[in-house]
């Protein structure tokens, strides 16, 4: 008892909660890429950062603790997703993607266009299928290396690398993205 | 190639963070878990946290669903078992539906050969459901019998058995024929024992209230389902005799009514021709009277008591060994011996699966539906512990 006085007293709660609020938004946003829906993402997030916190003691160090956390995370998204809510409506509930978050600060132009990528890329993701639609968001989004992914979905690295190169096939060959992949090929040569 | 793949992800990069940037994020979603964390796990940290204060700030809104859960999964348990122990002690009462007579013979049978008493029991068991299901036949039979009017059924029945026995039982299952016949408020009509020659045989029928041929009949089969006794034929038959019976009795009506009518014209009449014309139409109905009175009679004596033609015989005498050297049994190698064995094994196997497949099937099902229940009441006891 003394040592989790001792721990309190050091701050690591507080500490914990500071992480908490810092990666909420970020969790949030994966889980509502990956489950599609806002209900099921909201709810997924919570599970995980209740399960962090309930096992805090425990948690990995800085480094270790993302990946940590998104392994539960990807496992809660595929609770909500099959087991817990399966007959959610998740087409009426759909994630709403007009956040004043999104809009740059390079205009009006810009911002239009920035909101008619956004949605492209938000329903080519839909029409992904799941298990390519995790390891693409989990890299891209999250930012996670193929090794990292592979623990969070408990797949091997090899498998995780033949998911994305098949995921960035279909997205890229997604007619509502074409147009944005051949600007961006322009672009770069 | 590298410049290709950087592209690739840079590309997939701005693209993702495009599509995850214009989600919108709850303002709220931080400050509620944290909220929830402190409520419901507290700041009891450590592995204490994860048992102690997750009980102890369990949801109580939650709560009454894990009951009903638990409620749920007790009930359909209990209800499997008591499924399954309700199979078990119907097929037991049902082995000890022996009917009357055949008592004697079946537990005389147990314990004189107890490696048939399995065989007997199991054959008891079908013998006893054919019973069960002539019960309720039997139970028309005594109405109609108790009744006896025009519009009750009037059924006729007969039965014959014929029972193959082993060697030297004939007169003891002869005179428990007897018995039966007794036993069941009948009496044996007639009976023929022939103890000569190589098949000593016996044939008797017996006759027994209408009510209690089914059981009569049962019984006598039972003694076929003895001590390697075996039933070779059965047959029953009824017989809807109430139309006759009907047309009997309008008829004797009408004679009866024309007689009373003709002797007192007998006594109205003058002359000694009168006298003898009506005399002799007098004795000519008189005799149509009694006919149908007989009929009657013979039918109601038909429809209150069933006949059960029992044919019993030994079985014949093993014919003699060929008289010749004597020839050993050739050993069985071991080879033959194992497949001997796994044949068997096999044939056990098929019978024991078949024999079960009832309950198992019954069990498979209970399962799948714990299965179903755990499927969809996990989660929500496992959000209830969080």
């Amino acid at each position: 008892m003394s040592r989790h006085v001792e721990r309190d007293v050091t701050g690591e709660t507080d500490e914990l909660n500071d992480w908490l609020e810092r990666s909420y938004t970020k969790a949030y946003r994966t889980a509502a890429m990956i489950c599609g829906n806002p209900d099921d993402a909201r709810e997924a997030v919570q599970d995980a950062f209740l399960r962090a916190w309930r096992f805090r003691a425990s948690l990995p160090a800085d480094d270790g603790r993302e990946p940590w956390m998104y392994r539960v995370l990807v496992n809660a998204c595929y609770s909500k997703m099959r087991r817990e809510v399966p007959r959610r409506n998740r087409e009426r509930d759909r994630v709403d993607e007009t956040s004043p978050m999104a809009a740059p600060a390079d205009g009006p132009e810009a911002s239009a266009e920035h909101a008619v990528l956004a949605d492209a890329v938000a329903f080519a993701l839909k029409s992904l299928p799941e298990a390519l639609r995790v390891p693409l968001v989990l890299r891209y989004w999250s930012g996670l290396s193929e090794r990292e992914i592979a623990l969070a979905i408990r797949r091997r690295p090899g498998t995780v690398k033949s998911r994305l190169h098949e995921a960035r096939r279909r997205l890229a060959s997604d007619p509502n993205l074409l147009g944005y992949a051949a600007e961006m090929l322009g672009a770069t040569t | 190639m590298s410049d290709e793949r950087t592209t690739d992800n840079s590309r997939f990069e701005s693209w993702l963070g495009a599509a995850g940037a214009a989600i919108a994020v709850p303002d709220d979603g931080a400050a509620t878990i944290l909220e929830l964390a402190h409520e419901r796990i507290g700041n009891v940290d450590g592995a204490s946290s994860s048992t102690i204060g997750s009980r102890a700030t369990f949801d109580r809104a939650k709560r009454w669903q894990v009951v009903a859960a638990c409620a749920a999964v007790l009930t359909l348990m209990g209800g499997t078992l008591a499924a399954l122990t309700g199979q078990t002690s119907k097929s037991a009462v049902r082995a000890e539906r022996v009917p009357p007579g055949a008592q004697f013979g079946y537990s005389r049978g147990r314990v004189a050969d107890a490696g048939s008493s399995v065989v007997g029991a199991t054959r008891n068991q079908s013998l006893s459901i054919k019973t069960s299901a002539t019960n309720g036949f039997s139970v028309e039979q005594r109405s109609a019998h108790g009744t006896t009017g025009a519009d009750s059924p009037k059924l006729e029945k007969n039965g014959s058995i014929d029972v193959q026995l082993v060697r030297g039982s004939l007169t003891a299952q002869y005179r428990m024929v007897r018995t039966i016949a007794t036993a069941n408020g009948g009496y044996l009509a007639d009976g023929k024992t022939d103890e000569a020659g190589d098949t000593p045989s016996a044939s008797a029928t017996i006759r027994v209230p209408v009510e209690r041929f089914d059981a009569a009949v049962d019984a006598i089969a039972h003694i076929g389902a003895l001590r390697g006794n075996k039933v070779v034929n059965r047959t029953s038959s009824s017989r809807d005799v109430t139309a006759s019976y009907a047309d009997l009795h309008a008829r004797l009506q009408a004679a009866t009514s024309e007689r009373d009518q003709v002797s007192l014209v007998l006594t109205k009449a003058q002359t000694i021709g009168d006298i003898l014309a009506v005399r002799d139409r007098l004795n000519s109905v008189q005799t149509e009277v009694d006919q149908l009175q007989g009929q009657i009679n013979v039918l109601d004596d038909q429809t209150s008591y069933a006949a059960v033609a029992v044919s019993l015989h030994e079985q014949p005498a093993p014919l003699p060994k060929p008289v010749g050297p004597a020839k050993l049994p050739k050993p069985a190698t071991g080879l033959v011996k194992a497949w001997d064995d796994a044949r068997h094994g096999f044939s056990h196997s098929v019978e024991w699966f078949v024999a079960r497949s009832g309950k198992a099937l019954v069990i498979l099902g209970a399962l799948l539906a714990m299965l179903f229940l755990a499927r969809y009441l996990y989660p929500v006891v496992r959000r209830g512990l969080l």
